[in-house]
């Protein structure tokens, strides 16, 4: 009965009626985002105003640099949300990575130097999950191993206190523009495009997607699933270290247990990217849409007068819309 | 002078002079308590500053809007000045965007970008990080949005209501080091120097303990957090009071409560009844401890927090009315202290 609304889907879908699901369904996401849009829209003239829209993509940017390696990780692990992808760590390595730059900027170093030591303690972050996840650790456990010691790092080298993120480098990433766009917007966007493409369209992407729904068959055809598992988490720490650096910036310090607070909106953008998928997978177009919308739902309560205490009743909501979702879809699969 | 005559119940006050009187009560208090810094100078100073409603006739708000960025709402302060900036401004006819960051810097930047957006008639912070907020308040001041702070100074601020953190910091610190009869090791905590009030109270406390050489602040000093605060203080102080045996602590020093309830918890179980714990900002869970004659919490300080908030709010009608020469730079509210002689009065008195 659901095959209907997967026919016009890329022909990759070999098996398309696993991941069909109602028309109505695939659009419902979009379609939601944009009545909220337009509602924030119709209630406060300041909404669609040049800088507030700025503000709402600069307010998103960290979060969906971090949710788009969370996405590559579920993508290439599978989204079972117990035995899957998953990269617990992401929030924890973002706030070390900043507080390493934070340091070592502070002890004197140039910039480039800075950024590069922070990038490089992310990436043996995610070397050590990739590794460990190889070996048959399960990923669930293992990152959360890693999101512990990560914290912990970032505790010593900080000595719990706010390290200042200052210099011009910084500041430009804080206060800077391209294009008209804050710098961590043009990030974002150069990053949705790296990352995005090489997903949807290269044959990395389409291998990583195939490990993720079935390693079993991807073996048999030639793929080795723990190349792809490992780069992805790889990939993740990166984009949580890149991440950390911005967030840094816009903090003018590296903020000690930063990373917890981050946790949780990173996993929901990376997971709400379902609700924005026709085929109702993690993509990474469809974390780009979450976090400007978690970022446009915030600001707009904030617009309309609503106590910020309700966006947290609100994000309860809409990650119990995508566990419907995924509900669903895992009915279709039954059938 | 346990009980000073001047301090009576409270009890047939009407709600509009209560902060007069309480405002009074507050200074008396204070003089019984303190006597030797007493408040010769103090009385009329505070009577003027935390009396709004019965002060000058305060202008109306009638049609504007006040945006309010609280840093969060999880320790009683910072509850009770939210609800009463609101409160106020409702009073006086205004309209109230209030947002609060969950003690997220990252949060309360963007609850500030927000209310920017919002263009309302003025906006006011409560509480923050100097390093991390200053950037998003400097965008307020270009947006040209009048910004009002509570117990946070900040350049771009017109103004600052706070309690006199250093009269708190150095009375804080001068009662440690006499209880503890002039010698021995403090525990501190001090994980937020960014934090104005809490920099303020440990610069006091460092300040006054030059004069008592013979008091050493144990090296490293313990970091508090801002979330999960008292389990990871018990947790820190149960790991001190192993490392450190009977003799080595004499007293546990933080700029707020909220990690000495766990401190106190951890010492109390641990029966090391010689330790003194001292905090500030006189929350229910402190104020508990400090009744109860078993327990090692000794001291804190009650500030008026909702006179804090009203005063806030008022300054923002006078400033939004054209009487911006009626607004200070800083109105300061006079702090109370709290000891176990003192606690179940000052409680009555202050409704705590």
């Amino acid at each position: 009965m659901s095959t209907a609304a997967a026919t016009p889907q890329t022909g990759a879908a070999q098996r398309a009626p696993r991941r069909g699901a109602p028309a109505w369904l695939s659009w419902a996401g979009y379609a939601t985002v944009l009545a909220v849009v337009l509602a924030l829209a119709a209630s406060s003239p300041n909404f669609l105003v040049p800088a507030n829209l700025a503000a709402v993509l600069n307010q998103a940017a960290v979060y969906a640099i971090a949710g788009f390696g969370l996405a590559v990780v579920i993508v290439t692990g599978g989204d079972d949300v117990v035995d899957g992808g998953i990269d617990l760590s992401v929030g924890a390595v973002a706030g070390l990575a900043g507080t390493v730059a934070a340091v070592a900027s502070q002890a004197g170093l140039p910039p480039v130097a800075s950024i590069a030591g922070a990038l490089a303690v992310a990436a043996a972050a995610g070397t050590v999950n990739g590794a460990a996840v190889v070996l048959g650790l399960r990923p669930l456990l293992t990152t959360l191993a890693t999101m512990g010691i990560a914290g912990s790092l970032t505790l010593v080298i900080s000595n719990n206190v706010k390290v200042p993120f200052t210099g011009a480098a910084f500041e430009w990433l804080r206060d800077g523009s391209l294009a008209g766009l804050p710098v961590a917007v043009v990030v974002m966007l150069v990053l949705f495009a790296v990352v995005g493409l090489g997903l949807g369209s290269t044959s990395w992407g389409v291998r990583s997607y195939a490990v993720g729904q079935n390693p079993t068959a991807a073996k048999v055809a030639g793929i080795n699933p723990r190349k792809y598992i490992f780069n992805s988490y790889l990939i993740s720490a990166l984009l949580a270290g890149i991440a950390g650096l911005l967030l840094s910036a816009r903090l003018s310090a590296a903020v000690p247990g930063v990373g917890n607070q981050i946790l949780l909106d990173i996993i929901l953008v990376a997971f709400m990217s379902v609700v924005f998928s026709r085929r109702l997978v993690v993509t990474i177009t469809g974390t780009l849409v979450a976090a400007l919308f978690i970022a446009a739902l915030t600001n707009g309560f904030t617009l309309l007068g609503v106590a910020s205490q309700w966006v947290g009743a609100a994000k309860g909501v809409l990650i119990l819309v995508v566990l419907a979702v995924v509900a669903i879809r895992g009915r279709s699969d039954a059938k | 002078m346990k009980k000073s005559p001047l301090v009576r119940p409270a009890g047939s006050l009407a709600a509009k002079s209560l902060a007069l009187s309480a405002a009074a009560a507050l200074v008396l208090t204070g003089c019984s308590l303190k006597e030797p810094q007493a408040a010769s100078n103090a009385a009329p100073a505070s009577g003027a500053a935390a009396a709004p409603a019965a002060a000058q006739d305060i202008p109306s708000l009638e049609g504007k809007t006040v945006g309010i960025a609280a840093k969060d709402i999880v320790h009683d302060f910072s509850r009770v000045v939210y609800d009463a900036v609101q409160a106020r401004v409702k009073e006086l006819g205004g309209k109230v965007i209030a947002t609060q960051a969950e003690a997220k810097d990252d949060k309360h930047v963007s609850d500030v970008e927000n209310l920017i957006s919002q263009k309302p008639d003025a906006i006011v912070v409560i509480l923050g990080d100097k390093t991390t907020l200053t950037p998003a308040l400097k965008k307020v001041d270009a947006a040209g949005i009048p910004l009002f702070t509570i117990d946070f100074q900040s350049e771009f601020s017109a103004n600052n209501v706070t309690s006199d953190n250093w009269a708190i910091g150095s009375t804080v610190a001068r009662t440690l080091a006499e209880d503890i009869g002039g010698k021995g090791q403090v525990l501190v905590f001090n994980g937020f120097p960014g934090v104005a009030p809490c920099r303020i109270r440990y610069n006091e406390l460092k300040l006054v303990l030059e004069d008592y050489p013979s008091i050493k602040l144990i090296q490293p000093e313990l970091q508090d957090k801002y979330e999960g605060t008292v389990e990871d203080a018990k947790q820190q102080v149960n790991d001190a009071l192993r490392r450190l045996p009977k003799g080595q602590i004499d007293a546990v020093w933080s700029c707020w409560d909220i990690p000495q309830i766990g401190a106190a918890q951890a010492i109390d179980a641990a029966g090391r009844d010689e330790i003194k714990v001292y905090g500030v900002d006189a929350e229910p869970g402190a104020l508990d401890l400090i009744a109860d004659p078993e327990s090692s919490y000794t001291g804190t300080v009650a500030q008026q927090t909702k006179a804090m908030g009203a005063q806030s709010a008022d300054n923002v009608a006078l400033f939004l009315g054209g009487q911006q020469d009626k607004v200070p730079t800083t109105s300061y509210l006079d702090p109370v202290f709290i000891n176990k002689e003192n606690v179940t009065e000052v409680r009555s008195e202050l409704g705590l």
